[in-house]
C-alpha cells in the first residue's frame, strides 16, 4: 500500500503546441511523514518497442513533503525533433509521468498523445519536406493509466510492548 | 426471514467480472456495508437500497484502491467512526470520513459519492493480514496475519501496543472477550490461543478440538458470546465431522460442537445481541441464551440458538462457492454474509422468529457480573456513533478546511517554491492543501467526547435507523417475474440439519439487472418438460421423448474385435499386445453429467439389445437437444460445456460440438477405451492396450501424442483426470500419482505417498480429502492430488528409529516434487505456497547451499532485462520469479541461519532494480 497517492493530474496547457513545455499540475495525498524527497519524471515515448528512443522531458525532486494532500505544478520542456523518427512524429505518442521514493518507482501514470498539423488539409496529406513542427499540434486523453507498484517506504513504527516468545 | 441477494454488491477485475468477496461489515448504524475483495479494493455501499430495492439513495458510496493486495477483512470500530481493512499486502489501514474526498478516483472509472481518506498505515505484519477486531470501546484493535502474529494497535494514537507471538502457523481469526479479560486467536496451527488483556500473555493454548482440523480453509473466524460465556471456534473437527467448537470461559474446555455443515467452517459471529429465554423471568445465566450464525465452505450459513441442540435454520448452497464472512447489524435481525463467489447475502429476520433481544443495559449489567476491573475502563457503551447519513445525490460541497495549527514549516495555501538539490535538480516544495489527519487526532480525547474532527460535524445518533427497516419486504416468491423478491422462509420449520430447506441462489432472489446473474437465473428455470425451447429452431432430434430404459450390461458384444496383426503371426507393437486395463462393459444405457454445466443436464448412450443401432443424444433443460446414431455400442462418455464425446467398442471416438456437429474426424484408437475424460476443450482417453493420448478439441490438436502407460501399470490405475490445460493425472492404489510432460516427453511424479512417511508437510493434504468440491475455493489441484493418495494408501506413518536426517531429507523431497507437480497442474497459488513452505524449511535448518542455489535459480542474470534472451525465463506460471525471490527472501532475512545470505541479496536485487530502470 502506497504512503503517496495520485488523487488528480490537471494539464494546464492541453491541448497545445508540439512545441510548448508541457505544465502540470499534480495533486497526492501523503498519509505518513517521508524523510526524503520524491521524484517526479516526464517521459516522452515515441516508439513503444525502443526505449532508446524516449525522451526525459523533466526529471525533478518534490520535497520536503508534509502529512495531508499537496500540490505543485511543473514544468517539462517538449521531446527533442530530432530524436524522433519521422514516421513516429505525427498520431500516437505517449507521456509518462513516473515517481519514486528513494530510487524505487511506486506509481507510472500514462497518457496518449495525439500529435496533428493544425491545418487538417495537411493531415491528409502532408507537405512535402521536412516535418514542420511549429505547425504541429498535441492533445492528451484524459484518461490515464495507472500502474502502481509495492516499494519499501520504510517508515518506522513505534513497538511499545512485544511479549517473551 | 426474507433472503436478499443484491447482485450489484460486487469487486470486479479489469475485465468487469465479478471477483471474490473476502470480508463484510455492516456499521453500527446499519446505514453502510463495507466489503473488502480480490480486486485489492474496499467498497463502502448504501445499504437502504440493498434492503429496498426501490430507494434513490446512490448503491455506491465509496471505493477505496490503496491496498496493494487483497482485502482479506474490513470491520468498523464500535463507535461508528473509523474503518480498518487487513489486506494481502501486510497492512492495516484504518479510514475516516473525509468531506473533500468525494469525487472521480484517479485512475479509476468510478467516482466516489462519499470520500473516506486513510487515517493510518499500521505497517508491522510481514504477510497477510487476515482478520481485524476492535476491542469493546474501541480501546484496542487487534490484528492477525499468516506471519503467525498477532498485533494489539492502540484504538486512538495507533500505536504498537504488544506483539503476541506464539502461535506456530497462520493466524486466520481473532476476536475479543465483551468483557475486556481477554483476547482470542485462532491459527492453522491447530491451536484457538487465549491472550489476558492485562499482561498481554498467554492465559491457555486450546488444541483439541482442532487436532483434525484441515489447514485448507481461508479462515478461522472465531466469536465470543455476547454474555462473555463462550468462544464458538470455526473449523473444528469432532472425529471424522466438521463442526463449530464451543469453548466454555475459565475451564477453556469445549463440549459443544455445532454439526451439520458438510465441509469446513470459515466464520461465526454471534449475534451481538442477549436473549431471554421467558421474558417473564429474570434475566439470569440459565434464562438466557444466543444467536449464532455459522458459514462454511459447503456454501451453507446455519443460524444456532444456544438453547436449542438443532439450528433455527440452515440455508442451504446459499452461493456458488465458500461462505467467507458473517456480520450482524446491530438491529439483531439482519444477517449479512458474503463468499469467495464474490456475492452477498442478506437475511433479515422479523422480531417474531427470533424473539426475546434484550435491552442493551441488560447486557451490560449481565457482563458486570463477571467482576473483571477491565484497564480498558469499560462501561459498555451500547450507542453507535451514527455518521452523517448518506448523501443522496451529488457529492457534498467542499469544505474549506481549517488551517492547522502549530506547524509553521509547512507551505500552506502559498505558491510552490522551487530550489536546486546539490546536485543541480530542481526541488519543488508542493503546496499543503489540506492537512493530514493523522496529526488531527489526540490519544487522550477518545471519540465519545469529540464529536468534532477536522471540520466534520458528526450528526446526532439518529434513534432507530427507522427509514431502513420500517419497511417490510412484501414480496411474493410466486412472482419470478418481479425483480426485487424475497424467498418468505419461516424459521419454524423442521430444523433437521441438512434437510430439506429449498434455498438456493437461483431462485428469483436477484436484486438488481445485473446482465450476469439475470441470465443464469433464466437458464436456471426449467422450459417446459419434453418440449423444445420456443427460441430456438428446429433440431435434429429436438423433439424426441426420453423414454426410460432399463439399465443392463449388453448380454452378447455385436461386434468381435479381431486382431488381424496377431492372427498374421506378426510380432505384437510394444512386447505384449494383451489389454492391460478393464474398460467398462457397454450397458443399455449410460450417461455422463456435463463438466461445467447444469445439473440434471446429461450426455446420454443408449445401446440397444435387439440389433438396433446405438444412439447417443444431449439432454439439457429438459430436453433432448440433439441425437446421433452410431455403427457400434458406446462404452464410455464424456462431456464438458465445449465438446461432447462418445466412445465405441470399436475403438472409436466421436466428438460432437453443442448442437450435435462432429468437431473432428471420428478417431480410431488401438483399442477400446478404459477411461475418457474431458475438461474445457480438452479430451483424455486411456485404451485398454495402455495407451494414453490427450487432445485439445478446439484446435484439434494432439497436445499428448498416443503414449503408452504399461509400464506405469505395477499397481492398479484408480482413476485418471485431466486438468483444464489438458495435463492429464493419472492416479495409482500404490499412493504415487503420474503426469506426462511434453517438454520431457516422459511421465513423471506427481506426488507419492512415500512422503507421507517423513513430511513434515505431508498433512496439509489431509484438508482436501475432507472437502467434498473438487476446484472449488483455494484447495487447488497439488493437494487434491495428495489427498487421494493419501486415500489411496496409508503407509505405515511411524517408523520406529528413523534414519538421521530423515524428516528433514524427506520434507524437502516432498516440497520440491511439489513444486514441479504445482508447476505441471499449473497451480500458480500453491507453487508460491510450496515455496514458501520450502523456503521456511531451508531457512530452519540452515542448509546455506540449497538456499543460495534457489535463490540463483529465482533472480536469474543479475542485470536480466526483459527482451535479452539468455534462456532464463523471467516468470513462472504468470508470476514474476523476482517477486517470489522477494518473498524467499524476506524468509531467510529473518531467520536465525541464512540472514546474511537473505539480506545481501535483498541489496543486491534492490540495485539491480534500480539501474535496471
Amino acid at each position: 500500500m502506497s504512503i503517496v497517492n495520485i488523487r488528480s493530474v490537471e494539464f494546464v496547457n492541453n491541448p497545445a503546441k508540439f512545441t510548448d513545455p508541457y505544465i502540470f499540475r499534480v495533486t497526492f495525498e501523503c498519509i505518513a511523514p517521508l524523510k526524503d524527497d520524491l521524484e517526479w519524471r516526464l517521459i516522452y515515448v515515441s516508439q513503444p518497442d525502443d526505449q532508446s528512443r524516449d525522451q526525459e522531458l523533466d526529471d525533478c525532486m518534490v520535497g520536503p513533503v508534509p502529512v495531508g494532500v499537496n500540490s505543485f505544478e511543473f514544468e517539462g520542456s517538449p521531446p527533442e525533433p530530432k530524436r524522433i523518427r519521422d514516421e513516429d512524429v505525427l498520431g500516437v505518442a505517449a507521456i509518462i509521468l513516473t515517481a519514486s521514493y528513494r530510487g524505487q518507482e511506486f506509481v507510472r501514470v500514462g497518457y496518449y498523445q495525439n500529435t496533428e498539423y493544425d491545418i487538417p488539409q495537411w493531415n491528409e496529406s502532408p507537405p512535402d519536406g521536412p516535418i514542420q513542427f511549429d505547425r504541429l499540434v498535441r492533445s492528451l486523453a484524459e484518461k490515464p493509466r495507472v500502474t502502481r507498484f509495492s516499494i519499501k517506504w520504510c517508515v518506522p513504527s513505534v513497538l511499545a510492548y512485544q511479549n517473551p516468545y | 426471514m426474507h433472503l436478499i441477494k443484491p447482485a450489484w454488491v460486487m469487486h470486479t477485475d479489469d475485465k468487469k467480472k465479478r471477483q471474490g468477496i473476502f470480508s463484510l461489515h455492516v456499521h453500527g448504524d446499519g446505514s453502510r456495508l463495507a466489503t473488502g475483495g480480490m480486486d485489492s479494493k474496499v467498497r463502502i455501499w448504501s445499504t437502504a437500497p440493498i434492503l429496498n430495492g426501490d430507494s434513490p439513495m446512490p448503491k455506491s458510496l465509496c471505493t477505496l484502491t490503496m491496498h496493494i493486495g487483497p482485502v482479506l477483512c474490513v470491520r468498523w470500530s464500535n463507535s461508528g467512526r473509523l474503518l480498518a481493512s487487513g489486506s494481502d499486502d501486510g497492512l492495516v489501514m484504518v479510514w475516516d470520513l473525509d468531506p473533500s474526498g468525494a469525487g472521480k478516483v484517479f485512475g479509476e472509472e468510478e467516482v466516489n459519492v462519499e470520500g473516506w481518506k486513510a487515517l493510518r498505515r499500521l505497517a508491522g505484519h510481514e504477510s497477510d493480514v487476515s482478520d481485524l477486531a476492535w476491542s469493546p470501546q474501541d480501546r484496542f484493535l487487534a490484528s492477525v496475519s499468516v506471519d503467525s502474529s498477532v498485533i494489539v494497535w492502540d484504538g486512538y494514537s495507533f500505536d504498537r501496543v504488544a506483539k503476541l507471538n506464539g502461535h506456530n502457523g497462520f493466524v486466520k481469526g481473532v476476536c475479543w472477550d465483551p468483557v475486556g479479560q481477554y483476547l482470542a486467536t485462532q491459527s492453522d496451527d491447530k491451536s484457538v490461543r487465549i491472550w489476558r488483556t492485562t499482561d498481554w500473555a498467554c492465559e491457555r493454548v486450546v488444541t483439541q478440538p482442532f487436532e483434525l482440523s484441515p489447514s485448507a480453509t481461508f479462515f478461522r473466524r472465531l466469536s465470543w458470546s455476547p454474555d462473555g460465556a463462550h468462544i464458538t471456534a470455526a473449523n473444528a473437527m469432532n472425529g471424522p465431522v466438521f463442526v463449530a467448537a464451543v469453548i466454555s470461559r475459565k475451564e477453556w474446555t469445549s463440549d459443544i460442537s455445532l454439526v451439520g455443515h458438510e465441509n469446513t467452517v470459515e466464520v461465526a459471529s454471534y449475534n451481538p445481541h442477549l436473549f431471554v429465554r421467558d421474558e417473564s423471568k429474570p434475566v439470569a445465566s440459565h434464562n438466557i441464551c444466543s444467536i449464532l450464525a455459522l458459514g462454511a465452505d459447503d456454501r451453507s450459513v446455519s443460524i444456532w440458538q444456544t438453547n436449542q441442540a438443532r439450528p433455527l435454520l440452515v440455508a442451504q448452497e446459499l452461493f456458488d462457492r465458500a461462505v467467507l464472512d458473517l456480520s450482524w447489524c446491530l438491529d439483531g435481525l439482519t444477517l449479512y454474509a458474503c463468499s469467495s463467489d464474490g456475492t452477498v447475502a442478506v437475511m433479515k429476520f422479523s422480531p417474531s422468529e427470533l424473539r426475546g433481544i434484550a435491552p442493551h443495559d441488560v447486557q451490560v449489567n449481565y457482563l458486570k457480573g463477571y467482576k473483571f476491573n477491565s484497564p480498558m475502563n469499560l462501561t459498555y457503551q451500547p450507542t453507535v456513533q451514527s455518521i452523517p447519513p448518506p448523501p443522496q445525490h451529488s457529492p457534498p460541497v467542499q469544505r474549506i478546511q481549517p488551517l492547522p495549527v502549530g506547524q509553521p514549516q509547512l507551505n500552506v495555501g502559498g505558491t510552490q517554491e522551487v530550489t536546486r538539490t546539490t546536485d543541480g535538480k530542481r526541488r519543488i516544495r508542493p503546496v499543503l492543501l489540506s492537512q493530514g489527519s493523522s496529526t488531527a487526532i489526540h490519544p487522550q480525547q477518545p471519540y465519545p467526547q469529540q464529536p468534532m474532527q477536522n471540520g466534520i460535524l458528526h450528526q446526532q445518533p439518529i434513534a432507530t435507523p427507522q427509514p431502513v427497516y420500517a419497511q417490510p419486504l412484501l414480496h411474493d416468491a410466486a412472482e419470478p417475474s418481479n425483480p426485487f423478491t424475497s424467498t418468505p422462509f419461516t424459521a419454524s420449520q423442521p430444523p433437521r440439519y441438512g434437510s430439506s430447506m429449498p434455498l438456493s441462489a437461483s431462485s428469483g432472489q436477484m436484486v438488481d439487472d445485473d446482465i450476469q446473474m439475470i441470465e443464469s437465473w433464466e437458464t436456471a428455470e426449467p422450459s417446459s418438460a419434453g418440449g423444445t425451447s420456443p427460441r430456438k429452431g428446429r433440431t435434429l432430434g429436438g423433439d424426441r421423448v426420453r423414454e426410460p430404459i432399463i439399465v443392463k450390461e449388453l448380454q452378447t458384444m455385436p461386434m468381435q474385435i479381431v486382431n488381424l496383426v496377431g492372427a498374421g503371426g506378426a510380432p505384437p507393437v510394444g512386447g505384449s499386445a494383451g489389454p492391460v486395463l478393464k474398460a467398462p462393459a457397454p450397458k443399455t444405457y449410460m450417461s455422463t453429467p456435463i463438466e461445467g454445466g447444469k445439473e440434471g443436464d446429461m450426455l446420454e448412450g443408449r445401446n440397444a439389445e435387439d440389433g438396433k443401432p446405438t444412439d447417443v443424444q444431449l439432454y439439457q433443460n429438459k430436453s433432448v437437444q440433439w441425437l446421433d446414431y452410431l455403427p457400434c455400442p458406446v462404452n464410455a462418455l464424456a462431456a464438458t460445456t465445449f465438446f461432447y464425446a462418445a466412445a465405441g467398442e470399436d475403438g472409436g471416438i466421436t466428438v460432437y460440438s453443442n448442437t450435435g456437429r462432429r468437431l473432428m474426424p471420428t478417431l480410431m484408437l488401438d483399442s477400446k477405451v478404459a477411461f475418457l475424460e474431458g475438461s474445457k476443450q480438452h479430451l483424455l482417453a486411456i485404451t485398454e492396450l495402455g495407451t494414453l493420448a490427450v487432445w485439445n478439441v478446439k484446435a484439434a490438436h494432439a497436445v499428448i501424442p498416443s503414449v503408452s502407460i504399461r509400464h506405469l501399470l505395477t499397481s492398479q490405475l484408480q482413476s485418471a483426470q485431466l486438468r483444464p490445460n489438458g495435463v492429464p493425472i493419472l492416479n495409482f492404489s500404490s499412493g504415487t500419482s503420474m503426469s506426462y510432460d511434453t517438454g520431457l516427453s516422459s511421465w513423471h511424479k506427481l506426488s507419492d505417498a512415500w512422503f507421507s512417511r517423513g513430511s513434515d508437510s505431508w498433512d496439509a493434504a489431509r484438508a482436501t480429502r475432507a472437502s467434498r468440491a473438487p476446484s472449488a475455493g483455494p484447495r487447488g489441484p497439488v493437494s487434491a492430488v495428495e489427498a487421494a493418495n493419501d486415500d489411496a494408501k496409508h503407509m505405515e506413518l511411524l517408523i520406529e528409529d528413523r534414519p538421521e536426517w530423515w524428516s528433514a531429507a524427506m520434507t524437502l523431497g516432498h516440497l520440491e516434487t511439489r513444486l514441479h507437480a504445482a508447476k505441471a497442474l499449473d497451480s500458480p497459488s500453491e507453487y508460491k505456497l510450496a515455496l514458501v513452505t520450502y523456503a521456511r524449511r531451508l531457512a530452519d535448518e540452515g542448509f546455506r547451499g540449497k538456499a543460495e542455489e534457489l535463490i540463483k535459480e529465482l533472480c536469474g542474470p543479475l542485470y536480466w532485462r526483459p527482451g535479452r534472451d539468455d534462456g532464463w525465463t523471467s516468470s513462472v506460471l504468470g508470476m514474476q520469479k523476482r517477486d517470489l525471490l522477494r518473498e524467499v527472501l524476506s524468509i531467510f532475512a529473518r531467520s536465525k541461519t541464512l540472514v546474511k545470505l537473505g539480506s545481501d541479496y535483498q541489496e543486491l536485487l534492490k540495485k539491480a532494480a534500480t539501474e535496471e530502470y
